[in-house]
């Protein structure tokens, strides 16, 4: 009962900002395309199943966007590579920000040898880039791509980022006075850490979460232009990838090649301004008294 | 050393280091013997650096590295004794913090969790130590708040809506929960302005009062020692130098050190210019031969420089570590 009103409560004062209002209304916009693409007809998949380069035509919901040059639709196209974009952003945000979130609490709060390695391994993770290595995973493991590894070959670099940024959090606030009277009072360290700890790092463990969502989908993107995603599937990346195969920016099919950029765009714009209405919310000075 | 049957805590040939690396080490708490009365109020009192605040961390057994402590610290618990630093601290954690020892940190007003109300302070506490759920712990702290003389709404605050003298009152209030008897209160007024630490020595002492249980006061304010304690204990690096009835020693302080403090305090109608005692406190790395506060005595002598004096009783519950009074 009071877990549902703080969620009401919490709710309430995030639509107080018109950022995260504007972000809100993106983000349901895309997800209500990506749940269209569960209806889509079977033989969206097949090419030549429609006429090829078709302008967008309003006789049908197919034809709505027009069709490319394999005689696929457009509209159905892009609605399964935005689900599917979607997915491997948020398994990527799922599997990355909770490692970070483990191993930088874990780098934040131990002291000693422990914390000394934790860092060696964060750290090159941070400093090497991660384009050239996601290129060379993806070359290796080409054979088993899917849509289920992909997301797995980016964690191995998403993590870092976040593990960074809860350490810090973690160290100010391990060595914070209440945390140090905490445990003067008995109350054991893994205690510490959830009741103590953690309702500081998990505002930005939000922040962290979209923003290796969106991180995941831009990085994507970037394999997949090099032709090194899940060609078989549709992602918005891929889709990218087949444009400019055909030379569709070439060629003047401007209704191929915008729906993907769009959505790219609006994915980015929505989860930003989330993110960053979730953050400026996190001071817990502008939240309601009492 | 004869075992008085009201000592609730007795502490024998305790050492504190802080074990830097192999080589280096800060002995930080070096040999010290003292007995806390149920009922009193004792003052720790000293410079910076001499120790004081490592003695309460030992005699509390939070033992963070890289503090390390020898010794015993028997705790008087129901007729018997428990040795604090020997049991583990899992076992200090649940059965010996706060429950029979607890403590209220120095700047007192800024340790409060700013993301949790009041009130779920008072409850965490009560749930973890009596094992029982979050709302009947809640139940007890409303009424608990009531008792100490707090109005029941502050539990719904954030720290922030609250004053600095109010947020101090419940940070003792927080200490005193579980009814422990003895109390730590490690330079509890430090860095807060003359009207916030009456408000704070006066809701303490009334408190100890009622509960009848020990205050350990650690300060180095002489002001604060005048005005609560009852029994006084000075410390020079590491090293208890002089054990005295407060006011005893304010009016007359036997050992040079304690001299020197006592002068140092401004007095009403005098008017003759202070002298500081000269030098610096040692290095508790590499403490000085023989006496370790010769090197800054004005008395002296060849003795202080080539051995340790014992601490010496000077009169009955007055014990002072200096040559002058071994009767030589």
């Amino acid at each position: 009962m009071e877990r549902a009103r703080q969620i009401v409560t919490l709710t309430r004062s995030l639509l107080n900002f018109k950022r995260f209002k504007l972000g809100l209304i993106i983000i349901l916009f895309l997800a209500a395309l990506s749940v269209m693409s569960y209806f889509s007809p079977e033989q969206h998949k097949w090419w030549y199943s429609y006429p090829k380069d078709r302008p967008p035509q309003w006789s049908s919901l197919d034809l709505i966007l027009g069709t490319t040059t394999n005689g696929r639709p457009v509209f159905w196209a892009v609605s399964n590579a935005l689900t599917n974009s979607l997915y491997i952003g948020l398994f990527t945000a799922l599997i990355g920000s909770h490692v970070g979130l483990l191993v930088g609490l874990l780098a934040g709060t131990l002291r000693g040898r422990l914390e000394q390695a934790l860092i060696l391994l964060i750290d090159p993770f941070i400093v090497m880039p991660g384009l050239p290595i996601l290129i060379i995973f993806a070359l290796a493991l080409k054979q088993t791509m899917s849509i289920y590894t992909v997301p797995i070959i980016l964690s191995i670099i998403a993590w870092a980022w976040p593990a960074r940024n809860v350490r810090s959090i973690a160290l100010s606030v391990i060595n914070r006075d209440f945390v140090t009277i905490a445990s003067y009072s008995g109350i054991g360290f893994f205690n510490i850490l959830i009741y103590e700890v953690m309702p500081y790092i998990l505002g930005w463990h939000l922040t962290n979460f979209i923003n290796t969502i969106i991180w995941a989908i831009g990085m994507e993107t970037a394999l997949a232009i090099f032709g090194l995603s899940i060609l078989s599937e549709d992602t918005l990346g891929t889709m990218i990838y087949w444009i400019l195969n055909y030379g569709a920016v070439f060629r003047g099919l401007w209704w191929w090649v915008l729906p993907p950029v769009i959505l790219l765009v609006l994915i980015f714009v929505g989860f930003y301004l989330i993110s960053i209405s979730v953050s400026s919310y996190l001071n817990p000075r502008l939240r309601g008294g009492g | 050393m004869p075992v008085e049957t009201d000592a609730v805590l007795k502490a024998v040939n305790v050492y504190g280091e802080y074990v830097l690396s192999p080589e280096i080490s800060i002995k930080a708490v070096n040999d010290v013997s003292i007995q806390l009365q149920r009922n009193e109020i004792v003052g720790i009192a000293g410079e910076s650096g001499c120790g004081k605040s490592t003695l309460i961390k030992v005699l509390y057994g939070f033992l963070d590295p890289p503090l390390t402590a020898r010794g015993k610290v028997m705790l008087g618990v129901t007729n018997n004794y428990i040795n604090i630093l020997s049991v583990s601290e899992d076992y200090r954690r649940e059965n010996i913090w706060w429950k029979n020892i607890s403590y209220i940190p120095q700047n007192s007003m800024n340790v409060l969790n700013p993301f949790m109300r009041i009130g779920d302070h008072f409850s965490e506490v009560l749930s973890k130590h009596l094992k029982i759920s979050k709302s009947e712990a809640y139940k007890i702290a409303e009424e608990y708040i009531g008792t100490m003389g707090l109005r029941k709404d502050v539990l719904k605050a954030f720290p922030h809506q609250l004053s600095g003298g109010m947020r101090q009152r419940i940070v003792v209030a927080l200490a005193l929960q579980l009814k422990p008897s003895i109390i730590f209160a490690d330079e509890p007024t430090t860095a807060v302005d003359v009207i916030l630490q009456k408000v704070l020595l006066q809701f303490l002492t009334e408190k100890q009062k009622e509960l009848q249980n020990t205050l350990v006061l650690v300060t180095h304010d002489m002001g604060v020692h005048a005005m609560i304690t009852q029994r006084m204990i000075v410390m020079y690096a590491g090293k208890i130098i002089e054990e005295a009835p407060t006011e005893n020693l304010f009016e007359d302080p036997k050992h040079p050190y304690t001299q020197a403090l006592v002068r140092s305090l401004p007095r009403l109608g005098d008017e003759s210019p202070k002298i500081g005692l000269g030098g610096v406190p040692p290095d508790l790395k590499n403490p000085p031969l023989g006496c370790k506060f010769h090197p800054r005595c004005p008395y002296a002598a060849d003795v202080c420089r080539k051995e340790e004096p014992p601490l010496i009783e000077y009169e009955k519950g007055w014990k002072v570590r200096c040559v002058l009074y071994s009767g030589r």
